[in-house]
């Protein structure tokens, strides 16, 4: 009976130990399945996304930082010296700020020039 | 000079000496990587648009106050060897590696459209050092956060970080 009681406190241990490791994704696949040009608006942009890492052409073009994990893309914080995402999302606006067009560009790994 | 000389020799030796050699392969910097080795073909001055050239390589990495002009910076450790000195409860190293630097410069006309664009490459030593949780590194030897753009072209001041 003490035996059972050892190897079920080692493998709990071991459990333990292994899900340590482990990381849960939190990442979303569909994170930019709303942005659709000629429709989504910059409110939309700024409620789903919060606020860009930067923005350019006084605010007619923002940009945002992602990562990728398994669940899918999640949104990078503020910048920072270096680049710290795998992606750069560039969205521009027309006058009326209706998104007019998108590009994810991947700007780490797997790039080829 | 000469006593600069000898400590400095002293200490190269010193921790030839004592610290173990680790070699370490070549790997990121941490920068972005989309940054080819010339300027891309779909660039072209008087042609291409500020908005074109961010939806192709994304946010740049240094833009002007007024978005005048950006860098795109790459850089990649080329390997080198780190020195790791244990004591007591201590620790310490130092880092030397080859490291190669490239930058995309692009400045735009008033209309946003590329008015001239160049790629730019240096190699040269990448030096790191820390004891304990305390370190440093050397700063890239062609500055691919663009500080140096406006004072090297005469344009306008780089937006701060």
């Amino acid at each position: 009976m003490e035996m059972r009681k050892a190897q079920v406190l080692i493998m709990a241990g071991l459990l333990a130990l292994l899900s340590a490791c482990s990381t849960t994704p939190i990442g979303k696949h569909d994170l930019l399945d709303f942005l659709q040009d000629g429709k989504t608006t910059k409110e939309e942009v700024f409620l789903r996304l919060a606020e860009p890492s930067s923005t350019y052409e006084d605010g007619r073009i923002f940009t945002y930082r992602l990562n990728e994990d398994e669940g899918g893309y999640t949104i990078k914080g503020a910048k920072s010296k270096g680049w710290s995402g795998k992606y750069s999302l560039v969205l521009s606006f027309d006058e009326r700020g209706i998104l007019r067009r998108h590009s994810l560009v991947r700007v780490q790994e797997a790039y080829t020039p | 000079m000469r006593a600069c000389q000898t400590a400095l020799a002293i200490l190269m030796a010193t921790l030839l000496l004592t610290a173990c050699p680790v070699p370490i392969p070549p790997h990121s910097l941490g920068t972005r990587e989309n940054v080819a080795d010339m300027v891309p073909a779909f660039i072209q001055e008087r042609k291409t648009t500020r908005e074109d050239v961010f939806m192709r390589l994304g946010e740049p990495d240094a833009v002007a106050i007024d978005d005048s002009w950006v860098v795109y910076g790459y850089g990649k450790s080329q390997g080198g060897v780190a020195f790791v000195m244990a004591a007591g409860s201590g620790a310490g190293g130092v880092l030397v590696e080859g490291a190669y630097y490239r930058r995309l410069i692009i400045r735009f006309d008033p209309n946003g459209v590329v008015a001239f664009a160049t790629l730019e490459t240096k190699a040269c030593p990448h030096y790191a050092g820390g004891v304990n949780s305390q370190g440093g590194e050397s700063y890239p030897c062609l500055d691919i956060w663009g500080k140096d753009i406006p004072a090297k072209f005469n344009w306008p001041e780089k937006r701060p970080d």
